[in-house]
């Protein structure tokens, strides 16, 4: 005899041929599928490619070339680790930006301050901490805790072990490039996230609430849009 | 703190060699941007005296050097109020305001006016400077993106954005009710609204800002702002983008659903652009639907008088859409709801009848139309019962319509006079409304226009000839002219249509009534034309009707005068008149020949040469047929 919780038997399953025939009747416009590839190079400043599709697609950019390639140039030097280049480029860009938002010049120092750790300047480290860092810390004193936090980067040898070692991991240059993306973007009336991951968060988000509901194929693996089989939907 | 490098930097300024005082400077800014320590620093080593001391130096005109410096004056500047002060004590204000002027380079201008938002910021900074000299002007210029002739994308973005620290600077200097005034008299207001149609985020929030401090506890100038017109030219562009969310709100229910067809007839209405948006969007279907499901829903119960004004609403929109494009006719054609708005014309109230009426009105622009649908749907009937309708509205709009149905379609002439149109609009001239006169006689003239030569007896037997001779002298000059073109249109085409025209009145009224409006009404062009036009078609029938105009020479003396007016189409009408006197026919050659003798004498040739060249094609095409009748003696 088979014997279900009464949870399950509430869940209505659908089984993967009729999810598919489902998905099949939906309609995406090919252009629109363009648009969003656009919308998401050229908001995360991939010049090049944000011209060789325009080309290929025939749609229009509406925006300069140029200012892609200038926020490409600012974030590829934060990606490369080289913050003083970044800042200068910024600064030639447009000299409020760092004026008036003090949290993201902290992270860029922050971010500087990380740079010599990696390299191994402890010297200089430790004197752009105290010199540059520091009073950021007094005039604000959220910035003080992550201060405290990239300075424990100094106190272990191996940073495998360290509690803040993902500071040193690309994702933290990734992130402060993020944050000075964002800006220079909002100080040019432009918006400043992509479409695109906030459409696959709406997909994780509907899917884990039609979890509760429902017993479907689902998509786990956002890279490869692989549908995966549940075990009540495979029969 | 090691402070070494910066006073290092601050020396490196007396460099006399350029790139090392520029990289000093580069140093400098990059040093301060972001951070309040080096401001205070930078500020202690005593820099803020040199760079403004590169400012002023007029024989400086190394523009890079100035642009940094204006750019670290602008970073103190961020670092609170205690920097503004600085500034000021320093008199950096004064050289930044000299920055701004539009001969300097675009990323100066730029600069400078970050540099002065930012010092406006601080109340520490005062805000006279401004109103001296021509800062206000040149501040005001910059609020117009264009004045800085930008020709990249780039040049444009900055331009933009110059004009958004401007409008940002204004906000700033609106402290007191006498600023607020010399500000709006320099311009601000207009400009400001401009850029808000500018499309840039950041522009347009910084002009609403400048535009509330602007009428910050001032009224009076709130009021100027409302009506300030400049938004005028964008606003097709303002009702494009309504119009979607418009059409949605059709699918309401209640006061919304109600409301909304009459808003979308008031904004289309005159505009084709506008009526073809409407109708992509789908309007026509959905109005369609409306007046369908009323209709139903009139059939099941009597007294639904609920639905009436969304009835009319409904209607008045169609008739909007379909007013000047044939798309929106033919897409009313294809919803299916002719045989619905013509039932409308006999509805109950009022309202629905005239804007059904207004509909067939819009509709029978499109003869095609006319000659298929609404005759299917048996117009005529209805729409004739208008005429008599209570309300005058209704009337004139019926009247309105049947003028466009009687023009150029044979088969309506002769229902509408077998119906007793002709009674009825004659009894409508007597009418105590002059919109519904003018209708009335509107549609006669219509009804003869082109007609056989037994609808013109038929309309003149019951209009009568001393009638029509009153309404060419009514005090109503719109009436007047319509009943001298009734008179041309009468004497038209055939001698014998012009034989009876000359009984009627008579010959010697008709050619007095020529005379004198050619004497007399030099101030409405519409009159003079169409008296030019009865000369002409007089001109085309028989010998006797030619000598009528040849022996009143004052008629003669004014077709040669009309033949010099400003207005082609007067000059072209008044060289047809010429040309019909002078026409070469078999029959009438002895005559031909004595006429051109005369009108040469009068000058007419002379005339006629001088005008080989006018300017206007029309004319000249006539002029060469006069010149070649001419010739012929």
């Amino acid at each position: 005899m088979q014997t279900s919780t009464p949870s399950s038997t509430q869940k209505k399953v659908v089984a993967r041929s009729e999810w598919e025939k489902k998905l099949s009747e939906v309609e995406v416009n090919k252009r629109d599928l363009n648009k969003l590839v656009m919308n998401y190079l050229v908001i995360e400043g991939y010049k090049d490619a944000a011209e060789k599709f325009s080309q290929e697609c025939g749609l229009q950019l509406d925006t300069d070339l140029e200012s892609i390639q200038d926020r490409e140039l600012i974030l590829n030097a934060i990606q490369n680790g080289n913050v003083e280049e970044a800042i200068e480029r910024v600064n030639d860009l447009n000299p409020e930006i760092l004026d008036t938002h003090p949290k993201l010049y902290f992270h860029l120092q922050q971010q500087q301050l990380i740079e010599y750790i990696r390299q191994g300047k402890i010297a200089r480290a430790l004197e752009f901490a105290q010199e540059e860092l520091a009073p950021r810390g007094e005039d604000n004193p959220e910035f003080l805790e992550e201060l405290e936090r990239t300075m424990t980067l100094l106190a272990f040898e191996d940073n495998n072990q360290s509690p803040v070692g993902d500071l040193l991991h690309p994702a933290q240059r990734r992130r402060t490039a993020r944050e000075l993306n964002a800006a220079i973007l909002t100080s040019q009336s432009q918006e400043k996230d992509p479409k695109l991951p906030s459409l696959l968060k709406m997909l994780v988000w509907a899917q884990n609430q039609l979890d509760d509901k429902m017993s479907y194929p689902r998509i786990n693996n956002l890279a490869t849009a692989e549908l995966v089989d549940n075990e009540d939907t495979t029969l | 703190m090691n402070s070494s490098k910066h006073e290092q930097a601050v020396a490196e300024l007396n460099s006399p060699d350029r790139t090392t005082c520029l990289n000093a400077l580069r140093f400098i800014k990059n040093n301060v941007i972001g951070n309040k320590t080096k401001k205070d620093l930078y500020i202690q080593l005593n820099v803020i005296p040199k760079l403004v001391k590169f400012l002023g130096d007029r024989s400086e005109a190394d523009t890079q050097v100035k642009i940094q410096s204006v750019i670290i004056l602008g970073s103190f500047a961020y670092g609170g109020e205690e920097n503004v002060m600085d500034l000021v004590r320093h008199n950096a204000i004064r050289p930044l305001l000299d920055c701004i002027s539009l001969k300097n380079d675009p990323k100066l201008i730029e600069a400078a006016a970050r540099a002065l938002k930012a010092a406006y910021k601080s109340p520490a900074a005062d805000k006279s400077d401004v109103f001296h000299d021509d800062y206000l002007r040149d501040i005001i210029v910059l609020l117009n993106p264009d004045s800085l002739s930008p020709k990249t994308d780039r040049e444009k973005i900055t331009a933009i954005h110059i004009a958004e620290v401007a409008a940002t600077i204004i906000a700033r200097c609106c402290d007191t009710s006498e600023q607020q005034l010399q500000i709006a008299h320099a311009g601000a207001p207009t400009a400001l609204i401009k850029l808000l149609t500018c499309g840039y985020a950041k522009a347009q929030e910084a002009a609403l800002d400048a535009l509330a401090f602007l009428c910050r506890e001032n009224t009076m100038f709130g009021k100027a702002i409302v009506e300030i017109k400049t938004i005028e030219e964008y606003s097709d562009d303002i009702k494009l983008g309504v119009l979607p969310t418009l059409v949605k709100l059709l699918d309401e229910k209640g006061p919304v659903q109600e409301e909304a067809p009459h808003v979308l007839a008031y904004l289309i209405r005159d505009n084709e652009n506008l009526q073809k948006a409407a109708c992509e969007a789908e309007a026509i279907t959905k109005l369609a639907q409306i007046i369908t499901q009323i209709g139903n829903e009139e059939r099941l119960y009597y007294d639904s008088a609920d639905s009436d004004k969304l009835k009319e609403n409904a209607l008045t929109a169609l008739a909007a859409m379909s007013s000047l494009t044939d798309t929106g006719r033919k897409l009313v054609v294809e919803a299916n709801i002719v045989t619905q708005i013509v039932q409308a014309m006999s509805h109950r109230s009022y309202g629905v009848r005239a804007a059904a009426c207004q509909c067939t009105r819009s509709l029978s622009r499109s003869v095609n139309i006319l000659r298929t649908s609404l005759i299917d749907a048996g117009v005529a009937g209805p729409l004739f019962k208008l005429l008599s309708d209570e309300s005058t509205d209704v009337q004139t709009i019926a009247c309105a319509t049947l003028c466009n149905m009687v023009l150029e379609f044979a088969p309506m002439k002769k229902t509408v006079v077998e119906m007793g149109g002709i009674e009825k609009f004659v009894e409508l001239l007597r009418s105590s409304d002059n919109a519904l006169r003018l209708n009335a006689i509107w549609a006669l003239k219509n009804l003869v226009c082109s007609a056989e030569s037994d609808i013109k007896e038929a309309v003149m037997k019951i209009l009568t000839y001393p009638t029509m001779a009153s309404l060419i002298d009514d005090p109503e000059i719109d009436i007047q002219e319509q009943a001298i073109t009734l008179l041309r249109n009468l004497a038209c085409k055939r001698a014998v249509d012009i034989e009876e025209v000359f009984k009627g009145l008579g010959e010697n009224q008709l050619m007095d009534i020529i005379e004198n409006k050619l004497l007399r009404y030099e101030a409405k062009e519409e009159i003079i034309m169409q008296i030019l036009y009865v000369i002409t078609n007089i001109a085309s029938g028989d010998e006797r009707h030619k000598q009528s105009i040849m022996s009143r020479s004052s008629i003669l003396q004014s077709i040669l005068k009309y033949m010099g007016h400003e207005n082609p189409e007067i000059r072209v009408a008044a060289v047809w008149c010429l040309n019909n006197l002078t026409h070469p026919e078999d029959k009438q050659i002895i005559g031909t020949q004595e006429r051109i003798r005369r009108l040469r004498q009068m000058g007419f040739e002379e005339k006629i040469k001088n005008m080989a060249e006018d300017g206007h094609l029309d004319v000249r095409e006539r002029v060469k047929q006069a010149l070649s009748q001419f010739s012929q003696v």
